[in-house]
């Protein structure tokens, strides 16, 4: 594992989603570079608990901020919890998935998936863009992800809204490069994270060439990426071949094939509880399957 | 020109950006299939006109409805406007170019962006894709941009909206596939519109017309391509060109292009 210069990338580090999976692996390498970190997601005692234990551990300073990026304005509640903090680093990680056909979803959770996976990294780079830019000197790190990189048959709004990432991403890269301000977009295919058993694979269908990755190895490879400021980079051999090898159109189809499989092997009520029909009040707070916040642990960022 | 099937898609086509531009030569196209059209755009004069235009050359029925799809609720209206009607094909191209650093735009602004480049296709896809498919045949043509497959710098936000679309309708092609509901995305390579007049680019750079444009988005419509980019030369160019070059390129010319602009006023 490498370490950020601090100079560069901090004093402070901002991390959203940083409660489970990649945005907790992300906490951790920041935490032993040296970085104080800003912790960000929806669930404030994990953010708390995370923020201690490494705090105990690296002799860093924490602050938590329990905010929930599909909100309308949680960029102003954002920006006030932070604005006495010089953040040099961010890690805009947060996001959902939300697996089913398309027509069948609740145009209320596309809405606030929109917001969630969109809405929100347009606004924190364009927030903490303008202060790095300032600074003229400093790192963005958006999370993409390989599903970002064409049609994913029954992934409809996360494959677009990771391609949105990706492609602003790149763009920024040209455009903060002359001053000095590093931005990275970071492609992980499948990390064993909750976020992956939320999407609806098992690990186990999975073929073996395409077994999910550590998460560790995933937050390595993109802080390495950062560092030297590369535009994007897709984590681990094997996604960055499959990538390089197969055309948008061929990806489409076998991500759709294998979806189709995985999705045939479970029972109707699990898959598209999105749909219309479902209990809407409770639409909101449901992961991508349909379980609700209340029955998950741990899933929910 | 391209003609489309009117017992597909038809026999009512839903297109909107349609006042001018690559919107209005689809209105054209699809009213010299005889289809009948729902007109949509922001400015009204010039949406009666180009319907009264094509009723009276090709014996079709026009509506045209003065929408702002910025605005989040224009679904509602556009409903008390079709849904009497029997739409079999929507070609959903409004769109805007914003041109300029990142952080030159107003928050607001980006946010606008997001609504008219993304929100409005996925609320259309999402609304009349249920109708399509509950009728079994027809189609969705949505229009992306050239800056879909790699961020453009200077374009940022709108060419990360374009990547939206053409990986949105990439996966409604493969999903609709089941319900006989064909769906394209159509990029257009550098067509001579007045929005790119307006952007800067003078007639040598966009040799592309409207009508080749269109003609081969409805002939990718046909054959139920996921994508399409028009004009020959740019197609090669695309596969060829690896995508760190093509961004630094685009982002140099647009750099150049808005430069020039700035130096004009």
């Amino acid at each position: 594992m490498k370490r950020l210069d601090t100079y560069t990338f901090g004093p402070w580090a901002m991390i959203t989603g940083a409660s489970s999976g990649i945005g907790k692996e992300f906490a951790r390498q920041l935490a032993a570079s040296g970085l104080h970190l800003v912790l960000v997601a929806r669930r404030l005692s994990a953010l708390e608990e995370l923020g201690g234990e490494l705090a105990k551990t690296f002799g860093i300073h924490y602050r938590a901020i329990g905010l929930d990026l599909s909100e309308e304005n949680f960029l102003k509640k954002m920006e006030e919890a932070t604005q006495d903090l010089d953040i040099g680093l961010v890690v805009s990680n947060a996001g959902a998935t939300l697996t089913g056909d398309f027509l069948t979803m609740d145009y209320r959770v596309l809405q606030q998936r929109l917001r969630l996976n969109v809405k929100a990294h347009l606004d924190v780079m364009y927030h903490f863009g303008q202060h790095l830019v300032q600074r003229r000197r400093g790192g963005l790190l958006l999370v993409a992800s390989t599903a970002g990189l064409q049609g994913i048959p029954f992934s409809a709004e996360y494959a677009a809204a990771k391609a949105y990432v990706l492609s602003l991403g790149e763009a920024l890269h040209v455009e903060f490069q002359k001053v000095g301000v590093h931005v990275t977009v970071l492609l992980p295919g499948a990390t064993d994270t909750p976020m992956l058993l939320d999407s609806g694979i098992d690990p186990a269908d999975l073929p073996g060439i395409m077994k999910p990755m550590s998460p560790e190895r995933c937050v390595t490879e993109g802080l390495a990426a950062l560092g030297t400021n590369r535009a994007t980079h897709i984590a681990g051999r094997m996604n960055r071949i499959m990538a390089a090898l197969l055309p948008r159109s061929h990806a489409t189809r076998l991500y759709g094939s294998m979806t189709a499989r995985v999705l045939a092997k479970r029972s109707p009520e699990e898959v598209g509880t999105e749909a219309k029909g479902a209990n809407q009040l409770d639409a909101l707070s449901r992961n991508s399957l349909g379980a609700s916040a209340k029955e998950e642990r741990g899933r929910v960022v | 020109m391209k003609r489309i099937e009117k017992n597909t898609f038809g026999p009512w086509a839903l297109v909107t950006g349609a006042s001018s531009g690559i919107g209005k030569e689809f209105a054209r196209q699809l009213a010299a299939s005889g289809l009948n059209l729902v007109l949509v755009a922001r400015r009204l004069p010039l949406l009666e006109e180009v319907g009264r235009t094509l009723a009276q050359a090709y014996s079709i029925d026009y509506r045209a409805l003065a929408l702002d799809l910025s605005q989040e609720n224009f679904l509602e209206r556009l409903e008390t406007v079709t849904h009497d009607i029997d739409i079999g094909l929507v070609v959903s191209n409004a769109g805007a170019a914003t041109p300029g650093t990142f952080l030159s735009h107003d928050r607001e602004q980006l946010h606008q962006t997001v609504r008219l480049s993304v929100l409005a296709h996925l609320d259309l896809a999402h609304h009349f894709g249920e109708k399509l498919a509950s009728r079994k045949r027809g189609g969705m043509i949505l229009l992306s941009g050239m800056g879909a497959s790699q961020g453009v710098p200077y374009m940022a936000n709108d060419s990360a909206t374009r990547a939206y679309v053409l990986t949105l309708g990439e996966t409604l092609n493969f999903e609709l596939k089941k319900d006989h509901v064909h769906v394209t995305v159509l990029l257009p390579g550098p067509t001579s519109t007045p929005l790119a007049e307006k952007m800067g680019f003078d007639a040598r750079s966009t040799p592309l017309s409207v009508e080749q444009t269109v003609s081969e988005g409805l002939a990718a419509l046909i054959a139920n391509r996921p994508s399409h980019l028009s004009g020959a030369q740019f197609r090669i160019m695309n596969r060829l060109m690896p995508r760190a070059l093509f961004r630094e390129m685009n982002g140099n010319m647009l750099g150049k292009v808005l430069t020039q602009k700035q130096q004009v006023q």
